[in-house]
């Protein structure tokens, strides 16, 4: 650490170091403020000489302090922060930067960012430009490598993140080469490769091809705070089961396992003891039923990345269900109710929500029925019962009712426990025992979030065999213990007993709301073997419908994915064309998770990289001085405003005191307060917007608003750069009042109840600003984002009022409801609605004068709060939850933010005739 | 209003005095000296004593008494730690008053300033107004200015010069001649503060005076010479009406005003 490192934010803000001895001056001769006194004898005062009376007395340390308060504020402002950063002191331009962003880059890229970062930021004494490269790239129209100067890559850098795949190195080797062909260096240049702690083969091939090309190659090994996991599940694994693969180095005493469901809660945590001797672990989770029926998501603690995710979305489908009916019953649908048969009861119960089919068990196992009701227990027939029990263990579901003829004892195979040889009657006129009622289920139940209601009473039931298994398998009992429906897992599938008839001759259970729920629940198990086990389906294509990013969430997918084609080839490998995420083929949804890849990752990773010229990740963070040099200055002036009260000064009573008290407040707020001086920093100068295009939000004062704008325009323009070639420069926040805006072609104002920058109406300088901005052929959109509130009456709505006092004095231009061929509809997407946050609300443009600004509609009023449905933040989360549908109706929204982006830059060049051919033969698919 | 107060305050104090038995027939004769004509003497007076009596021409003269009271920015000082009231300016018209009161009462003209002399009872009232008219004067002059204007005087008069005399010395000194030489008479009264003898402020100061103002950053360094400039103007003052035969009486505002007055009448008696 030496003084060569440290550097300023505002180098020149230190030429106000030469002023101390100015200040020194005048603090000599500009005096502490005399009291005033009315003094008679002022005659002989004024006799005395000058030199006498000028004489004053601030002792020589509080001058030095006062010099040493400023001189620590001059320091401050100039921003010093120190650096490690000397990579670049004796390099010929350019130098290339590759980026190993894969999917092992997510949990480390912010020590990959903070390098990157010191590498394009570091000051050398000559211009030195760079090839950024990552080594995953999406989008499109960026293959060709360019040399570009250092401040521009690391704003391209900013867009980049790590993806959830691996990158194509071979592929990678060629462009490099290429690129070196086509330049031909003079010098060869040098190589910064920032790793991402895993070193495949085909990377240090890559890596080796590379080193023979540059001049030096400085490989960042790992910046990896903790060796890397993965966790998967092989083909044919059990929902409880999985495989977690270790790095190497891995040295932890155990895993930690997170289960989520659907709605990315924390369900349940598991520990698992690390066994130090497998590079492959199975893990065994040891979850209540209900938890894992619900769970769609594991992953591993501290480890956010897609490798540690398994995602085993199943989906509510509706299902196949076979009651076995003898011939001679074979249909009851459309005849009159038969109130003894079973089957009746099952249909009501069923048909609802389940594609019911009833015939002989032999035909329905061959038309692939995916559950099968037994209510008779004569169809289990000698014949039937091998092919039984294989579709069985192949996932299917068997639920079996007790009749007669398994109360008698016969038929007992396939049964999840042994039954006695009689069953036994309550409240008949034989016995004196009252019919039993439910007793509440066992933990481990699937029926455990279904209420036991009061009137349900059993009065036949078939007993089990009394033994240590019969509670295991229980699922439901009765009030004396007795079970009520068993159920036993047989290889992948279920086989579940009621112990009692499909009747009410046995029980009024049939009757109730609970027996359609019991049943639904026993379905649903089904489900969940067969999401994740259909292996031997047909090769099939399934469409995205999610995608995994780095860190293991789904977010919606881009638009330009491919279909998966199932099986997988042995060498299938996600990339952006078919990213980890959710599939879907009609009802069936395929998860394809990134943990095989990782784990075979981790294992074909060199251990010791031997490559080029090792380097560490600097672990430094950029070490900001100006906190505790303020610190220090507001220490100081505490000191002197103490010095000032307690001095020869006299105490001046409470005047004095509150003057001191708001002084030091004030002081100390503004001092304390260095976020807003940052973000003054962070807000770009006039100047930067104006050499690059901007999108930019109107302030309104009103702190939550105003960083949902920031937000909603950063992400947004982060989906622009990835999908379309428009080149935006970043986000600004103006205030309309002062800050001009000519520079943004499009200027988003969301309204709010509370703008506490704005007076009630804009005065007519600012109304005169924004009708010249419209003059220019500039795009003002106005959100009111009360849509909720327009279908009640628009008139009272706050937001309303606020629109129409604030722009009372402004000409605004004659609008029209958005009319269906308007050019904003196909900017870039085809699109037929404009959802945010709110979907129905409608869009205003200017009455069309297409001759003025190409087109452009200057002003656009809408009240379904796009930016709310814009924002992400900065792991991708979105910020506001969304109704239904919440992630189609967000990606909806961000296209029409794209288009209205296109709309505002390029007019109405999609109006133009010559594209509808186009347009129509999309229109026509 | 205020000024009402005042006489108000003032009789009672001079009712007090009235009381100590304070004789009127020691203002009007005094034993007769070798140069005194014999038609001067007194003699009925004479006979009830074994010395000569005279009846005093001067006194005569004298009895017409001319007050003045300088309303200079110094009098009208108001100081801090006690009521908002010009300190000076008002023990100097307290004064004046206590004493127009008494000479009425004993049959003396009195005047305030140039105004007429008279005996009306109701004279002390109508100074103690012109008093009030006086502190609001416009404009502010030092008591050489208003004896320069006082020239025009024919008879004999006794000047009571009310001040706290922080003027130049010597322009006093040219006055106060030319009062002596027109063969008037006069009794000086010095009204000064505390603060302007003791000075022992701290620190820095502003000094403000009427419009006038001056700061001093460290007031500590020039105690001393303050002191001794003090000290030199009080002893020219002296010097000045003691050369004239003028009597010099140094009253300040801590002081009790009833000893001070006590004082000032029997000083008075001696000296005349």
């Amino acid at each position: 650490m030496g003084f060569d490192t440290l550097n300023f934010t505002s180098p020149w803000l230190l030429l106000a170091l030469l002023a101390l001895p100015i200040l020194w001056w005048l603090l000599k001769l500009i005096p502490p403020r005399p009291q005033k006194t009315e003094f008679g004898g002022l005659y002989f005062v004024k006799k005395i000489q000058n030199d006498k009376k000028t004489s004053q007395d601030i002792p020589w340390w509080l001058l030095l302090l006062r010099v040493c308060i400023a001189g620590l504020l001059i320091f401050a402002f100039a921003a010093p922060y120190q650096q490690q950063s000397r990579y670049l002191q004796d390099l010929s331009s350019p130098f290339i930067l590759i980026i190993d962003n894969g999917w092992a880059a997510a949990p480390a890229w912010e020590a990959i960012d903070n390098q990157a970062s010191l590498l394009l930021n570091e000051k050398t004494a000559r211009e030195i430009n760079v090839v950024l490269l990552p080594s995953i790239q999406t989008g499109i129209g960026q293959e060709r490598l360019t040399i570009r100067d250092r401040q521009k890559a690391l704003r391209e850098f900013k867009t980049l993140g790590a993806y959830p795949w691996r990158a194509d190195y071979t592929k990678l080797t060629e462009r490099i080469l290429a690129f070196f062909d086509g330049q031909g260096f003079k010098q060869r240049p040098a190589l910064f490769y920032l790793n991402d702690g895993l070193l495949s083969p085909e990377e240090k091939e890559m890596l080796d091809v590379l080193k023979g090309k540059t001049a030096r190659l400085f490989f960042f090994e790992n910046p990896q705070e903790k060796p890397l996991l993965s966790l998967h599940r092989s083909p044919n694994m059990m929902l409880e089961n999985a495989l977690i693969t270790k790095q190497s180095n891995f040295k932890g005493k155990r895993f930690k396992i997170l289960a989520y469901d659907s709605n990315n809660r924390l369900l349940d945590t598991q520990h698992v003891d690390n066994n130090p001797d497998q590079e492959r672990q199975k893990v065994t989770l040891n979850m209540p039923l209900n938890v894992m029926r619900h769970m769609q998501r594991l992953s591993l603690a501290d480890q956010p990345h897609a490798g540690a995710t398994i995602w085993s979305v199943h989906n509510r489908t509706i299902k196949d269900i076979g009651i076995i009916a003898d011939d001679s019953a074979s249909d009851t649908s459309g005849q009159a109710a038969d109130y003894f048969d079973p089957i009746f009861y099952l249909n009501k119960a069923l048909s609802p929500f389940h594609d019911i089919r009833t015939g002989p068990a032999e035909n329905l196992i061959d038309s692939n029925i995916d559950i099968l009701i037994m209510t008779n227990s004569t169809s289990l027939n000698k014949a039937i019962l091998p092919n039984l029990k294989t579709w069985i263990s192949e996932g299917g579901v068997l639920i079996r009712f007790a009749d007669q003829a398994l109360a008698d004892g016969r038929y007992k195979e396939l049964s999840p426990v042994e039954l006695r040889q009689s069953g036994r009657n309550f409240g008949s006129a034989f016995s004196w025992q009252t019919p039993q009622k439910l007793a509440s289920f066992p933990a481990n139940s699937p029926f455990t979030t279904l209420d036991v209601p009061d009137d349900v009473t059993v009065s036949k039931q078939v007993l089990a065999v009394p033994s240590l298994e019969v509670e295991q398998y229980t699922v439901a009992s009765l009030e004396d213990g007795t079970p009520l429906v068993t159920l036993r897992s047989e290889g992948l599938g279920w086989l579940a007993l009621f112990h009692t008839g499909a009747t009410p001759e046995w029980s009024n259970l049939v009757l109730s709301s609970l027996f359609i729920k019991q049943l639904n629940e026993l379905i649903e198990l089904h489900q969940k073997t067969r999401a994740d086990n259909n292996q031997d389906l047909d090769a099939q294509l399934y469409t995205i419908s999610q995608r995994m990013n780095a860190s293991g969430q789904l977010i919606p997918p881009k638009g330009y994915e491919k279909p998966l084609k199932r099986p997988l080839d042995n060498r299938f490998s996600p990339d952006d064309l078919i990213p980890p995420g959710l599939y879907q083929n009609g009802d069936v949804l395929y998860n394809l998770n990134w943990g095989p890849h990782a784990a075979q990752d981790l294992t074909r990773s060199d251990a010791q990289p031997n490559i080029g010229i090792p380097m560490d990740y600097s672990r430094d963070n950029i070490f900001d001085f100006k906190p505790l040099l303020l610190l220090i200055a507001l220490i100081l002036f505490v000191a002197d405003a103490l010095w000032f009260l307690f001095s020869n000064y006299q105490w001046r009573g409470k005047k004095t005191l509150s003057q001191f008290a708001i002084i030091t407040f004030l002081a100390g707020f503004l001092i304390m307060n260095p976020s807003a001086s940052h973000a003054q920093n962070n807000e770009a100068s006039l100047k930067e917007t104006t050499q690059a295009v901007y999108l930019a939000y109107v302030k309104t004062g009103n702190t939550a608003l105003d960083r949902l704008s920031e937000q909603a325009l950063t992400s947004l323009m982060k989906e622009t750069l990835a999908r379309t070639s428009a080149d935006l420069g970043g986000v600004v926040g103006i205030n309309i009042l002062h800050d001009p805006l000519y520079p943004y072609p499009l200027i988003y104002w969301p309204l709010s109840d509370s703008m506490p920058l704005y007076p009630a109406i804009l005065p007519s300088k600012t109304t005169a600003k924004i009708k010249s901005y419209f003059n220019r052929g500039g795009t003002l959109l106005i959100d009111t984002r009360d849509q909720y509130l327009q279908a009640e009456n628009a008139a009272y709505s706050g937001s309303h009022a606020i629109l129409q006092r604030l722009f009372s004095n402004l000409e605004i231009p004659p609008l029209q409801r958005l009319p269906q061929d308007h050019v904003l509809a196909r900017t870039f997407y085809l699109l037929k609605d404009f959802p945010g946050l709110y979907e129905k609300g409608s869009l205003w443009v200017a009455l069309g004068e297409d001759t003025v600004n190409d087109g452009v509609s200057p002003l656009l009023i809408g009240s379904n709060d796009w930016i709310s449905a814009w924002a992400l933040d900065k792991n991708g989360v979105p910020v506001v939850p969304l109704g239904e549908q919440s992630e189609m109706q967000r990606e909806m929204s961000f296209r029409f933010g794209i288009n209205l982006i296109l709309y505002a830059l390029t007019g109405n060049y999609k109006d133009d005739q010559m594209h509808v051919p186009f347009i129509l033969e999309r229109l026509g698919n | 209003m205020r000024a009402e107060n005042l006489t108000q305050h003032l009789r009672l104090g001079i009712h007090g005095r009235k009381r100590a038995g304070t004789g009127e027939e020691f203002w009007q004769f005094r034993q007769a000296r070798q140069e005194d004509a014999h038609r001067a003497i007194d003699w009925r007076q004479s006979a009830k004593n074994e010395t000569l009596f005279v009846r005093e021409r001067e006194l005569e003269a004298a009895n017409r008494v001319a007050f003045h009271l300088s309303n200079a920015p110094s009098m009208m000082v108001r100081s801090n730690n006690r009521e908002k009231r010009p300190e000076k300016f008002e023990r100097g018209a307290l004064i004046l008053l206590c004493l127009s009161i008494l000479l009425q009462k004993t049959g003396d003209m009195i005047a305030f300033g140039n105004m007429p002399f008279s005996n009306a009872p109701n004279e002390p009232e109508k100074i103690a107004y012109q008093l009030a008219d006086h502190e609001k004067a416009s404009q502010p002059i030092t008591m050489a200015k208003i004896l320069s204007y006082g020239k025009h005087a024919t008879k004999k008069n006794l000047y009571f010069l009310i001040s706290d005399f922080y003027e130049d010395p010597e322009l006093l000194d040219k006055e106060i001649k030319t009062l002596r030489n027109q063969g008037h008479d006069g009794v000086a009264i010095q009204i000064t503060m505390p603060e302007e003898s003791n000075f022992n402020f701290q620190g820095a100061h502003r000094f403000t005076l009427g419009e006038d103002a001056l700061d001093v950053m460290k007031v500590q360094a020039i105690h001393e010479e303050y002191h001794t400039l003090y000290q030199q103007h009080q002893e020219a003052l002296r010097n000045v009406f003691k050369k004239n035969g003028f009597m010099f009486f140094a009253h300040r505002t801590d002081e009790d005003i009833k000893t001070f007055i006590a004082t000032l009448i029997e000083g008075l008696q001696n000296g005349l």
